[in-house]
C-alpha cells in the first residue's frame, strides 16, 4: 500500500454552478484547477457538503468531467447530504481528491462498452472523453429517461447510446441488462471482442454475473467515512477467498471475477 | 513553550494522537500525503490487532448520524505476526511512541500478544476492551470490573517494555467502578472512552441502517459525554487519562486537558480532515502564547466544579 500515491490535499474549489436539470439529478460546476489537472477518469472527489457537524462526512463523487481549471459533478438527491449539496450555488467548497485508482488505460484490441445505472454514467463518460475513445457504445439505464441535457451530452461524446428506461418513456423498455442481452443477440455488441465497465447501483450489477467476469469491471461504490484508506468502512468481499478489499484505494473499479457481488 | 506531558513513563512530544481503529496501521500516510505529518503527532496508536487475522464485519460498515458516526468495522485487521512483520519495522523508524492497541477474546490471547509485543519493543500497550469473552458467554471484557482488571493483571505481567493503558466504553456499566479496578490491577493509564453502542433504521426500508443492527457511535455527538466521564475519573483515579471522543477541533481537544486528561486522541474527525492532528497542534500553540501560558501542563485539570461552600 505504501507504494500508492495517496493525494491528501484538502482543496478550496469554488463552486462556479450548479444546475437542476431535471429528475433530481444537478450538474455541479466547482473551480478546482489541481484537482482538474491531476484527475483521471473513474477518480473521485470526496466532498464536504457544507461547513457544519451535520453532515460531516464527505459525500465521494466520481468526476464527471475536468477540463482546464474546472471539474463538473453529476449529483442525484438521495439524502440529507446529497440535498444540501445541490442547493449549494455560490461559495467556497472543501474538496479531498482525487482519490481512488483511474480506471486502466482503453485497450486497443477491444470494443469498449460502457453500461450505466443513474449517475453511474458520470465517470464513464469521463473515461470516453479523456481517451477520444472511438469505438465506445455507451448504455444507459434508468427508472426514467435521462435528463435532457445529460442525453445530449452523452450523444456528444460517443456516436454508439442506448438508453433503456424501465417505465418505457425512453428508449427500450425494460431494465438494462435485458437491453444489453438484446444488442448482444442483435451483434451490436460482439461479446468476444468486448471490454465491459458497469457503474450503477448494486441491483444492477447483480444483473450482469451473464457478462464474461474476466473482461468484465465494475465500479463500486460502498458506504466510506474517509476516502483515502484509513476507517476500513467501504469494504467489497473478495471472490473465493478471505477477506474485504477497499474501495477506496483498491478500487473503485475491480474485475467482476475477483470480487463478490 | 512546553508542549510535552508524560504518560507513565511514556514521554510525548505533544499530548495529541489519533485514536485507534482510526489511522489504520499509523503507516498508511505516510508517503504522498501534503497535509499530514506524522512525525510532529504525540504518538501514533495503531488499530486493534488480535492473534489470528480477522476479515471484518460485512458491509455497510458506516453510517453517519446527527453529529455522529456508526461503525460496524468488525475489529478487521491482519494479525499479531502480520503486524509485526509488517508494520512494526516501519512505525518504529518514526521517532515517536508507538502504542499498540490489542484486544482477545480470551485471557490467552491477551496474555500471549502482550508478550510477543513486548519482544518486539513497542513502546506502549493499549488494551480494546470492547471485545466479548467467549468463554463468557461474549460479555465484553471492560464490562465486568472483575474481568477487566483480570486482563490488565495479565498484560502487566507479560508486558515489560512500556505502559499499558486500558481503553473503557461506558456501556451498560459505571466506567469508574470498572477504571478504579483496572488502576488497582497495576494499568499505567486509561483511555477514555471507546464507542458507545448504538443503532440507526432506514423507515423506509424497515432495516438497520448496519446490517447487525448495533454499531459504536463516535464524533461530535459523545464528546459532551467522554469529557464528563473523563471529568469523573479524573476524580477518582491517580493514573494518567488519555481523553478521547468526538475532539474536532483545539477547542474540544483542551477541553480534555482541562478536565484532568494528561493526552487526547483524535478520531472521527480524521476521517474527515487528515490533517487535523496537525492542525490541533499548531492551534494549541497559538492558545498557550495567547494565554501566556508557557507549559501545557498548567492547564491540566484546571477547570473543575466549585464545591458549595467552597473557596473560589
Amino acid at each position: 500500500m505504501l507504494s500508492q500515491e495517496i493525494y491528501l490535499e484538502r482543496i478550496e474549489g469554488e463552486i462556479l454552478n450548479n444546475i437542476d436539470l431535471g429528475e433530481r439529478m444537478f450538474q455541479l460546476i466547482v473551480s478546482a484547477e489541481r484537482i482538474a489537472k491531476k484527475v483521471k477518469p473513474g477518480q473521485f472527489v470526496n466532498i464536504k457538503v457544507q461547513n457544519s457537524l451535520f453532515p460531516f462526512i464527505r459525500r465521494p463523487y466520481s468526476v464527471w468531467n475536468a477540463e482546464d481549471d474546472v471539474v463538473e459533478f453529476l449529483i442525484k438527491i438521495l439524502g440529507t447530504g446529497s440535498k444540501l449539496l445541490c442547493e449549494r450555488k455560490r461559495g467556497k467548497i472543501d474538496l479531498l481528491g482525487p482519490l481512488g485508482k483511474p480506471f486502466p488505460d482503453p485497450p486497443a484490441e477491444f470494443d469498449i462498452v460502457l453500461i450505466a445505472g443513474g449517475t453511474g454514467v458520470a465517470p464513464l463518460m469521463f473515461y470516453l472523453k479523456y481517451y477520444s475513445i472511438k469505438r465506445g457504445i455507451l448504455i444507459y439505464g434508468g427508472k426514467r429517461a435521462p435528463p435532457e441535457y445529460l442525453y445530449l451530452r452523452m450523444q456528444e461524446i460517443s456516436e454508439k447510446v442506448f438508453v433503456a428506461t424501465e417505465d418505457g418513456s425512453f428508449g427500450f423498455k425494460g431494465f438494462v441488462s435485458e437491453l444489453v442481452k438484446e444488442l448482444i443477440n442483435r451483434g451490436d455488441i460482439i461479446l468476444e471482442k468486448s471490454i465491459f465497465i458497469l457503474c450503477g447501483p448494486y441491483s444492477m450489477l447483480k444483473a450482469f454475473e451473464f457478462l464474461p467476469s474476466e473482461r468484465t469491471y465494475v465500479s463500486m461504490e460502498g458506504k466510506m467515512a474517509c476516502g483515502f484508506g484509513i476507517c476500513m468502512g467501504c469494504a467489497v468481499k473478495k471472490k473465493g477467498k478471505k477477506g474485504y478489499y477497499r474501495t477506496c484505494t483498491e478500487g473503485p473499479l475491480f474485475k467482476m471475477s475477483d470480487i463478490e457481488l | 513553550m512546553n508542549l510535552e506531558v508524560n504518560l507513565s513513563g511514556l514521554r510525548l512530544k505533544n499530548p495529541f494522537m489519533p485514536a485507534s481503529g482510526t489511522f489504520a496501521y499509523g503507516v498508511e500516510l505516510l508517503k504522498h500525503s501534503y497535509s499530514v505529518n506524522v512525525k510532529d503527532f504525540g504518538a501514533i496508536v495503531t488499530k486493534s490487532i488480535s492473534v489470528k487475522e480477522r476479515e471484518g464485519n460485512p458491509p455497510d460498515r458506516i453510517a453517519e448520524v446527527p453529529c455522529g458516526l456508526l461503525n460496524s468495522i468488525g475489529l478487521e485487521n491482519i494479525g499479531l505476526e502480520r503486524f509485526i512483520k509488517e508494520k512494526w519495522p516501519l512505525l518504529r523508524e518514526l521517532g515517536i511512541p508507538i502504542i499498540v492497541s490489542i484486544f482477545g477474546e480470551r485471557e490467552e490471547e491477551f496474555e500471549y500478544m502482550a508478550q510477543e509485543l513486548d519482544r518486539a519493543g513497542v513502546h506502549a500497550l493499549e488494551l480494546n476492551l470492547s471485545c466479548p469473552n467467549v468463554e463468557k458467554g461474549g460479555m465484553e471484557f471492560g464490562q465486568d470490573p472483575k474481568m477487566a482488571g483480570r486482563i490488565v493483571e495479565i498484560v502487566k505481567s507479560r508486558f515489560k517494555s512500556g505502559p499499558v493503558f486500558a481503553k473503557l466504553a461506558p456501556n451498560f456499566i459505571n466506567i469508574i467502578d470498572v477504571a478504579k479496578v483496572c488502576e488497582k490491577k497495576g494499568a499505567d493509564g486509561l483511555a477514555l472512552i471507546n464507542t458507545i453502542m448504538g443503532m440507526a433504521i432506514d423507515v423506509e426500508e424497515k432495516r438497520f441502517l448496519i446490517p447487525r443492527g448495533v454499531a459504536g457511535l463516535s464524533g461530535p455527538a459523545i464528546h459532551p459525554i467522554a469529557l464528563y466521564i473523563v471529568y469523573k475519573a479524573y476524580q477518582e483515579v491517580k493514573i494518567p487519562i488519555i481523553g478521547v471522543g468526538g475532539v474536532y477541533d483545539y477547542k474540544t481537544a483542551l477541553e480534555f486537558l482541562m478536565v484532568g486528561a494528561k493526552a487526547v486522541q483524535i478520531g472521527t474527525m480524521l476521517f474527515i480532515e487528515p490533517g487535523i492532528i496537525n492542525k490541533i497542534i499548531n492551534d494549541t500553540r497559538n492558545y498557550l502564547q495567547r494565554h501566556k501560558i508557557d507549559d501545557i501542563k498548567e492547564i491540566i485539570g484546571c477547570v473543575q466544579i466549585r464545591k458549595k461552600g467552597g473557596k473560589k
